[in-house]
């Protein structure tokens, strides 16, 4: 009966409160399965792309670069690929600065070095700011080259080191080091401010770009498509399963129109001579820094040699570059003195002079000219006269415009200059003697392949005298070459280049095929008649034969060259004269045209002469082995 | 003491068959979290402990249950405040005890304690109703000593369910429809004094509601805001959620558990695993399974013999209805995150034996309860 009771009084209240629990209950449930069917059916699709983007990341694998090779094929520059520690700040992931740089130093230091040391120096390469070298978003190379064990272990601890990563890079390899350098250039990270120009055409943030000679001038042609991973990662951007892969197509090969081997000889030789001249006991010169020569094909404008020296090794670009290691060993020699160094050409302008001077009938080819040793040109303010004078005031007598070559007579020169004024007037005068000096090449770009050729300087001032012997604008070594490559070419002035063909890359690197192959293009014809030229080549044949100034340095060539000699006044009171040579041969039939500049190397004839020399024996032996 | 045969007639086989199947999930979700871990393999132990403890439970009546039910009660609040003295000094106070390499959390057992003191209070009043707010004092006292000790620990997870469950067992009883109004209206304002405390001084906010449980509990209402920090569990759960889409993307096949962007993706994120690998096809199916778990309880809590029992399973709904809804609902961001686990599927013995001595108790009343008129 109690039992009844409790039935009774618990069915009226409590179900009703039951059942408004069950609604609730209900509603719940309900509200969930409603917002999962949300979440999992209309915005299902949208959650799957993001799960994709979420844990897949690509791993770009760098292109190898296209080779350089030199005219017979062989390898000059190719690449190694080494594993490289990179750093990228990453403003989404917690990353501890300090501890990434100790963790680094730690795996980096060697047994002997200073562990607080390599963290600063890692903390410097990570470049965290504040103030940063490099904008945030590119990421930092820590170090080039590490071995495997390095690589490993940064894989294994991964999470440790948010940010770091180690990728395959390609690193340029200079087979023979600082031979060529400054032509060949070197490749380094793209400038800050040249970013956005490269992404554009596709680049990641760390790719390498050619920064100087070859390399920059063909950056196009040399760098590759890169070949890219994709890989699925874990939370801690852990590699769990690779999903594809493209492979890297190589950059395409430059084949030069220089031979390793002669190009290394003619380096050898400038090497030697100012070696020589700096170090002899009786009046070293020690002003001597540097020289350079080049070699062309006149029939062509192939280059055959383009020598600097000294040279600095473009395989330290690789690395990271010192203070001192860049203003010691790189700075003073980083630039292509051959294209961009210009000076004074002293007497080499002479065969133009005379070519002018018979041009504009100031002189005939029987012409003979007086040489007393001196001539007045000018006056000073106070009255007194200027005169030219001949080098080493020589008195060189009656001469013909060959023998007037053939001694470097400033006086025959000067004489042409004066009676062209007469003609002419001054303005006229110079006007006429600069048209002939761009016809040859002299004051403008040659146009070879590099990017960092200069004009010749032009002078404001109307020295038109001291132009007739070569003491008033300035040129490179490579206009010099251009100039008396036109004169051996009988007035074609050819463009000179130095890549002949280009090869398609391959990863392999074995030989791919032809995809371009550079043909001799003729800049210009020079309006002067093959007669008037033949006479000037005349002339610079007797220069080396006996009673020229280049005969002692050329004797005992089995071939007949022409040449002529230059020392041109620095214009520095303490400092030496340059020394300038030009030339060709053989002189019947040339096939190469060569200029030398050694500034402060004193005489042209004395100093660059032997290393002329040594350029056509080096021809003779290279080229005409057989 | 006995089981005699009314008693395994009355038995009701959907609740074991409905925990059976439960076990199933929750095995595959968490091999599926945990692969290269034998975590799963040691919830099917838990799983088996659990039934054994059931049965233990089935064996006494639920009216001994009753009878110790303050004891119980206290020896709960005994070892809450136990952790008040064994301070970890580097986390401060924690919620377990730590015996021999097991992790033990007096919490877990407290909610079946309190349920059955609270039942037993309420079964003692015999239906007399509160008249007024203050008379409803002796119910505050029952959840609110429990719940103050674990909001120290600090477990607002896990204070919530006590807060549910009182709820729950409150309306089950028949408290006035404007009490619950002045208990809205008390957190109402109570709500209204932490907005103002949030705005002006947020030093004492702070102290009140730590930081890292702020972020947390707001996050959800826009996961993307700070995508790796509070809201980076919600983004990665979200995602392994919605990329399961209707039939998923099959057994062992998800990625987001596994590879570790679900963060606890084989305990509190559990949910996020099984709705990628089995869609919302598999995901519903499990929320089915706990909707007619429930149903079973409620069905119980009416037929039971005496109000004790009716009181018991509102509390255990109370308690299992809003862990359910609050751990599925942070995974698809219907609710802020909480650290409470998914009863009977997520990894974790604490829970999982708690939840099984919670069953055995339903099923004990359900077992003893009056026979049907017609019998």
């Amino acid at each position: 009966m109690n039992s009844m009771r409790k039935v009774k009084e618990k069915k009226p209240i409590s179900i009703s409160r039951i059942n408004l629990l069950f609604f609730l209950v209900f509603m719940l449930f309900a509200s969930i399965i409603i917002r999962l069917a949300f979440v999992q059916l209309v915005e299902g699709e949208e959650y799957k792309e993001l799960a994709a983007s979420n844990r897949t990341k690509t791993i770009p694998f760098t292109a190898p670069r296209g080779l350089i090779k030199d005219a017979s094929h062989e390898v000059l520059v190719n690449n190694k690929t080494v594993w490289t520690i990179t750093f990228q700040i990453q403003e989404e992931r917690v990353q501890d600065f300090e501890q990434i740089a100790d963790i680094l130093a730690e795996i980096l230091a060697k047994s002997e070095d200073d562990k607080l040391k390599v963290k600063k120096d890692v903390l410097n390469s990570m470049d965290v700011g504040p103030g940063y070298r490099a904008s945030k978003y590119i990421p930092r190379i820590i170090k080039v080259d590490v071995d495997d064990k390095i690589r490993a272990y940064i894989e294994e601890h991964k999470s440790t080191v948010p940010g770091v990563e180690v990728i395959p890079d390609q690193m340029r390899n200079y087979i023979y080091n600082d031979f060529m350098a400054q032509v060949l250039g070197y490749s380094r990270s793209i400038p800050n401010d040249e970013l956005t120009y490269y992404q554009a055409l596709g680049y990641k943030l760390t790719d390498r770009v050619g920064r100087y000679g070859l390399e920059k001038q063909y950056e196009s042609v040399l760098h590759g498509k890169d070949g890219e991973y994709i890989v699925e990662v874990n939370s801690d951007y852990e590699k769990i399963a690779q999903k594809a892969f493209s492979n890297p197509i190589s950059g395409n090969n430059i084949i030069l129109t220089i031979d390793k081997e002669f190009q290394e000889r003619v380096e050898k030789a400038l090497e030697e001579k100012i070696t020589e001249i700096k170090n002899r006991p009786v009046k070293p010169m020690v002003d001597v820094e540097k020289g350079m020569a080049v070699v062309l094909n006149p029939k062509t404008g192939a280059v055959l040699a383009m020598a600097n020296y000294p040279r600095f090794d473009p395989n330290w670009f690789n690395g990271t570059i010192t203070q001192e290691l860049y203003t010691n060993y790189i700075m003073p020699y980083e630039t292509n003195g051959t294209i961009s160094g210009r000076y004074p050409i002293g007497s080499t302008a002479k065969p133009l002079t005379v070519l002018v001077g018979l041009e504009e009938d100031i002189i005939t080819i029987n012409t003979v000219i007086n040489d007393t040793g001196r001539i007045q040109y000018d006056r000073k303010a106070n009255g007194d006269p200027i005169y030219m004078k001949n080098y080493g005031n020589h008195v060189y007598g009656t001469l013909t415009l060959q023998k007037a070559l053939q001694k470097s007579s400033n006086i025959f020169m000067a004489e042409i200059a004066l009676r062209m004024r007469k003609q002419f007037g001054i303005n006229e005068t110079m006007e006429k003697m600069r048209y002939y000096d761009r016809m040859f090449g002299l004051g403008e770009k040659t146009g070879v392949d590099l990017l960092e050729e200069l004009p010749g300087n032009i002078s404001s001032a109307m020295n038109y005298v001291q132009h007739s012997i070569g003491q008033h604008d300035t040129f490179t070594a490579m206009q010099l070459a251009q100039y008396v490559s036109t004169i051996a070419n009988n007035g074609y002035r050819m463009e000179p280049y130095l890549v002949q063909a280009i090869e398609e890359g391959s990863v392999t690197g074995i030989s791919g095929k032809i995809i371009y192959h550079h043909e001799p293009k003729v800049l210009n014809k020079a309006e002067v008649s093959l007669k008037n030229l033949k006479a000037v080549q005349e002339g610079m044949h007797m220069v080396t034969q006996l009673g020229g100034t280049a005969y002692y340095p050329l004797t005992g060539l089995p071939i007949e060259v022409a040449a002529k000699t230059g020392t041109a006044q620095s214009g520095i009171r303490d400092k030496d004269d340059h020394a300038v040579f030009i030339g060709y041969a053989p002189y019947e039939d040339p096939e190469i045209a060569f200029a030398i500049i050694i500034p402060y190397g004193g005489t042209g004839g004395a100093t660059a002469g032997p290393i002329a020399k040594e350029i056509i024996e080096a021809y003779l032996e290279i080229y005409h082995e057989d | 003491m006995d089981l005699s045969k009314k008693y395994i007639k009355y038995l009701d086989y959907w609740v074991i068959l409905i925990i059976g199947t439960l076990a199933i999930f929750s095995y595959f979700g968490i091999s599926s979290a945990k692969p290269d871990s034998d975590v799963a393999v040691r919830q099917l132990i838990w799983y088996g402990l659990g039934f054994i403890i059931m049965f233990v439970i089935l064996l006494i009546d639920y009216e001994i249950l009753s009878q110790y039910a303050y004891i119980f009660y206290g020896i709960g609040i005994v070892l809450l405040l136990g952790l008040l003295f064994f301070v970890d000094p580097v986390k401060g106070i924690t919620g377990w005890y730590k015996i021999a390499g097991v992790k033990f959390q007096p919490s877990e057992l407290m909610k079946i304690f309190t349920i059955l003191a609270l039942a037993r209070y309420l079964n003692k009043r015999e239906e007399k109703p509160f008249e007024s707010f203050i008379e409803l004092f002796p119910i505050f006292l029952f959840i609110g000593a429990p719940l103050l000790l674990i909001l120290l620990q600090p477990d607002l997870g896990t204070g919530l369910v006590f807060i549910a469950i009182m709820l729950s067992m409150m309306l089950v009883y028949g408290v006035k429809m404007k009490h619950f109004v002045i208990i809205g209206g008390l957190a109402g304002i109570g709500a209204l004094i932490l907005t103002m405390l949030y705005h002006f001084k947020e030093d004492i906010f702070h102290k009140i509601i730590a930081e890292y449980q702020w972020g947390r509990l707001t996050s959800f209402l826009n996961p993307s805001i700070d995508p790796l920090g509070t809201g980076y569990q919600l983004n990665q759960s979200l995602i392994a959620i919605g990329s399961g889409q209707l039939v998923g993307v099959g057994l062992y096949q998800g990625k987001q558990g596994k590879n570790n962007w679900v963060p606890e993706s084989h305990t509190d994120f559990i949910f996020s695993v099984i709705a990628e690998e089995h869609g919302f096809i598999g995901a519903s199916l499990l929320i089915l399974l706990f909707f007619f778990l429930i149903y079973r309880i409620i069905r119980i809590g009416i037929i039971s013999k005496d109000r004790y029992g009716t009181y018991i399973a509102a509390g255990l709904i109370g308690m299992w209805v809003f862990t359910i809804f609050e751990n599925i609902g942070m995974t698809i961001s219907l609710m802020p995150i909480t650290g409470i686990p998914l009863p009977f599927i997520s990894y974790g013995g604490s829970s999982l034996l708690t939840n099984f001595i919670a069953i055995g108790v339903i099923l004990n009343i359900g077992m003893r309860r009056k026979p049907l008129m017609f019998e």
